[in-house]
């Protein structure tokens, strides 16, 4: 359709698709949607009218396109249940990192990226949330927080060059995070986490 | 023929019958969905991508984006090599199987 207002129905009838899609595995789901999409966007809205009612009932479309599913994800998880990958991604994902500094979180994202449990969109969101809030945070550390450098100092004694001390650099370094920094960047991949694992667990629920 | 066996034999052969679709001409889903659907194939569109999924999860087949006229921008399908290979293979099996399931068959008429 080329005029395709949010309220309209075809954006109704992907509205409908994208809920029932929910529980059919990637990639097969994101084709399905992009398949059909694509059509009824090529239409004028009295044809795609008809195709929607060519198309029928949504659910039965995604009923269909997830019993079919199901052979492919048996073949692409081989020797692993789907839903112990799922549980170990996202508790990887949740404390990886605290276990095994970085490369625990790492393994996760690895992990997540491989399955076709997740939508590219979650993956992304996923992968990208925490790395850009780390990246705001020290920022903001650095700009707001970090106190002007030690002043030269004019007594006598101390005049001439010196070596500089760690005290000079307390809360200037970015490579030294805060705590509460690690605290909140700790509760945010649970949080993402927790999210990850729910949604897994209802797409690969039959 | 019964519902059960229907059902497996329309499920074994969808994958050869859409590598023989697109084997003339690169097609687009709801293309294939249409004439899949006409002959009874495949239920909707649905059950199409999930075949397209495993045979490109194999190879066998290759996705461009193109936009044909005026039309927008679509994704083709279109065999590769080891989809051709696959749909030969195929075809020379088919061609022997439906002849001796046919000869079995006929035996069996009074």
């Amino acid at each position: 359709m080329n005029d395709s207002p949010k309220n309209s129905p075809v954006s109704a009838y992907l509205h409908d698709l994208d809920a029932q899609l929910v529980r059919v595995p990637e990639p097969v789901a994101s084709q399905v949607r992009e398949g059909i999409a694509e059509e009824l966007h090529s239409l004028s809205p009295a044809v795609a009218r008809q195709r929607m009612e060519q198309l029928g009932d949504p659910a039965r479309i995604a009923n269909e396109a997830r019993r079919d599913s199901a052979v492919i994800e048996e073949s692409l998880s081989p020797g692993l249940h789907l839903h112990a990958y799922i549980v170990v991604t996202a508790s990887l994902i949740a404390v990886g990192g605290i276990l095994v500094p970085v490369l625990g979180w790492v393994a996760g994202i690895v992990m997540l990226w491989l399955s076709h449990a997740w939508r590219p969109l979650e993956k992304i969101i996923a992968t990208v949330t925490p790395l850009l809030f780390i990246s705001v945070a020290l920022v903001w550390q650095y700009v707001a927080v970090t106190p002007p450098l030690p002043s030269v100092s004019n007594s006598p004694g101390d005049q001439g060059f010196h070596a500089p001390t760690m005290s000079d650099f307390a809360g200037i370094t970015p490579l030294l995070p805060p705590t509460w920094l690690f605290v909140a960047l700790c509760v945010l991949n649970v949080a993402i986490a927790v999210w990850i694992l729910r949604r897994g667990l209802i797409r690969s629920s039959r | 023929m019964g519902v059960g066996v229907g059902s497996q034999l329309r499920r074994g052969v969808v994958e050869y019958c859409i590598l023989g679709l697109i084997s003339s001409q690169p097609m687009y889903g709801w293309q294939l969905a249409e004439q899949l659907q006409r002959v009874g194939l495949i239920s909707s569109i649905g059950t199409l991508y999930p075949t397209l999924t495993r045979l490109r999860e194999r190879g066998a087949i290759r996705v461009t984006e193109s936009r044909q006229g005026v039309g927008p921008v679509r994704k083709y399908y279109a065999p590769t090599a080891k989809g051709e290979a696959e749909l030969e293979h195929f075809r020379n099996d088919w061609s022997q199987f439906t002849h001796q399931v046919s000869v079995i068959l006929a035996k069996e008429q009074p």
